[in-house]
């Protein structure tokens, strides 16, 4: 059943694009700081950098300029589409007239999806990672730490060493894609409910964007750590050496929150559903 | 003795929402190795039925049971059946021979056991089974929903209008093929609003009519039950009047360039004595036993 579901998907030239614009970005990325000569090292998100001159750190701004909008966009669309693009093709009640259960279909499509969507934005940082070592070559990261502990108080310069910034920037990456858990789940229920691909990786994009709308304004500060983009860059604190990751603690739980309630629903809703598709 | 019931459906009623009732209290029943015709106009609660009956919809009451096991979506017993439900469905970027493979692997089953070079003769696509589906005609994707049906032999056939959008040539070769496998044991339960083709390719027959049984059996007592008369005369306006005021007599129409009368008690016997007794020379009497005509009646076009 899930050989089957990735038959279906890996052919499809919509994959093969998503993964195309998850090489070509980091590319660009890398060709930019290259092209841009100077010495600049931020990379959004509160990311400063000594230098740019790592693979790594390029990797690092990679993930970083795509963690707002690509990845979340890549885990709304593959998590949409399964359900809703075989009602469309009318392949859905084929799917279903066979002895196999309604949570079996969806729980199928849904982790390929998953790893679909990991796959691709995988090769975000990984792009990223190799572009810029073409460009900088490989060597420790330069970064500013705060506070004190086994660090100097204050700003200082602190140096990672590559298997550490490679270990912090493959848990950074992690951290980021576990996040999506809620971009998943919304973007499933509503692709269940209304068999519509547009509307479910819409609702999936929306639930993001009113977020941080919502996180971007101070007067709503007590619900800002209910909203599921709260805690989506609490990761760039894994190369600020002395802050605290408490955040990511939080991002976690709240992601884990966020995707499995809507999941269930999802699950809930169609088992119950009247296939008419 | 009558072979064992292989689908039984018990006071099937679904409702959409709160509005329109799609089936009433539907109950029939398909025995092994019958082939039954569920026939009734667009929009008589065929489509509906057939869904409910693989489990895809949820009835609002009543019960259905394939091979004696009482349906909920995906039971065990639908890897016995085979099913084309409103039309064709297949991924549009894969060649038909591939959607067939991966619907058959997708119910985790050897592929040696699809017999699918089989099917895909009877699809008779030839060398366009290997192109993507989305280039396909309509009647070609009505082929291959066919060929996907009868994948694995299946010992159940359920099939929703199989023969529509096909050319004349392609609608008798399924029904060829429908005969065939018929005959071979099979049980089939196909929908459809073309009374020819029941009449052509089943053997039974269940009459549907805004969600409600009408009538259901053999074709032959189907259109038995319902006595109708057709008679020439030498005066057809006048037997129409008389006709038409005789006790158990439902409707006198003409139909040039003799009459028909549908009976609802009286005897054709009756007609022909009254006839000749108001002096009008009666030439024929025959029964009208078409389906088409047992149909119109079920559902009462005629009286309308």
């Amino acid at each position: 059943m899930i050989a089957v579901e990735f038959a279906k998907q890996v052919r499809r030239v919509r994959t093969w694009v998503v993964a195309a614009i998850c090489i070509v970005i980091p590319f660009l990325i890398g060709l930019g700081f290259e092209l841009g000569g100077n010495n600049n090292a931020n990379g959004g998100n509160g990311l400063n950098f000594v230098t740019h001159q790592s693979g790594i750190v390029i990797g690092i701004f990679a993930l970083s300029f795509s963690s707002v909008l690509l990845i979340p966009i890549v885990f709304a669309i593959f998590a949409g589409e399964p359900i809703a693009s075989e009602a469309r093709w009318g392949s859905l009640r084929y799917l279903l007239v066979r002895p196999v259960t309604r949570p079996r279909v969806l729980g199928s499509k849904l982790g390929v999806s998953i790893v679909l969507a990991v796959g691709t934005t995988l090769l975000i940082p990984i792009t990223g990672t190799i572009v810029g070592i073409a460009f900088f070559g490989l060597h420790p990261v330069h970064t500013f730490g705060i506070g004190t502990g086994s660090y100097v108080s204050g700003s200082s310069v602190v140096t990672l060493p590559i298997a550490s910034a490679l270990g912090r920037l493959l848990l950074a990456t992690a951290y980021t894609l576990f996040s999506m858990l809620s971009v998943v789940g919304i973007a499933t229920l509503v692709g269940v409910a209304t068999e519509n691909a547009l509307a479910a990786m819409s609702s999936g994009i929306g639930l993001y964007i009113v977020s941080a709308i919502l996180d971007a304004l101070s007067g709503l500060s007590r619900i800002h750590p209910l909203l599921p983009v709260h805690y989506l860059e609490a990761w760039t604190n894994l190369f600020v050496p002395g802050t605290s990751l408490q955040g990511m603690l939080h991002g976690v739980i709240s992601a884990g929150i966020w995707g499995v309630v809507p999941l269930l629903l999802a699950f809930r809703v169609f088992q119950r559903k009247d296939v008419l598709c | 003795m009558d072979s064992p019931a292989v689908i039984e459906v018990t006071g099937l009623t679904k409702r959409f929402g709160a509005g329109v009732l799609a089936v009433d209290d539907l109950s029939f029943t398909v025995r092994r190795g019958q082939v039954v015709g569920l026939l009734g106009p667009n929009g008589a609660g065929k489509t509906t039925t057939l869904r409910a009956l693989l489990g895809l919809i949820r009835p609002t009451s009543g019960t259905m049971a394939i091979f004696g096991e009482i349906v909920r979506p995906g039971i065990s017993v639908l890897s016995r059946v085979g099913a084309l439900v409103e039309g064709p469905g297949f991924v549009p970027h894969l060649s038909g021979r591939r959607n067939l493979e991966l619907y058959w692997r997708s119910n985790g089953r050897a592929l040696s056991e699809a017999h699918l070079e089989h099917c895909l003769d009877v699809s008779g696509l030839g060398p366009s089974a290997d192109r993507k589906v989305k280039t396909y005609s309509h009647g070609m994707r009505q082929r291959l929903g066919y060929a996907q049906a009868l994948l694995g032999r299946p010992e159940l056939l359920v099939l929703d209008e199989p023969v529509n959008g096909l050319d004349p040539r392609q609608i008798v070769e399924v029904r060829e093929s429908l005969l065939r496998i018929g005959a071979s044991g099979t049980t089939i339960l196909l929908s459809s609003h073309l009374l020819s083709e029941v009449e052509q390719t089943c053997s039974h027959v269940v009459v549907v009519h805004h969600g409600r049984l009408m009538q259901s059996g053999t074709v032959a007592e189907v259109t038995a039950s319902v006595a109708s008369a057709y008679l020439e005369v030498d005066n057809a306006g006048g037997a129409i009047a008389l006709l038409a005021a005789l006790p158990g007599v439902r409707s006198v129409e003409p139909s040039p360039p003799g009459i028909v009368v549908q009976l609802d008690g009286a005897k054709r016997s009756d007609l022909v004595a009254a006839l000749v007794g108001a002096g009008v020379r009666v030439d024929t009497v025959t029964p009208r036993r078409s389906l088409e005509d047992a149909f119109l009646d079920l559902v009462g076009e005629h009286s309308v």
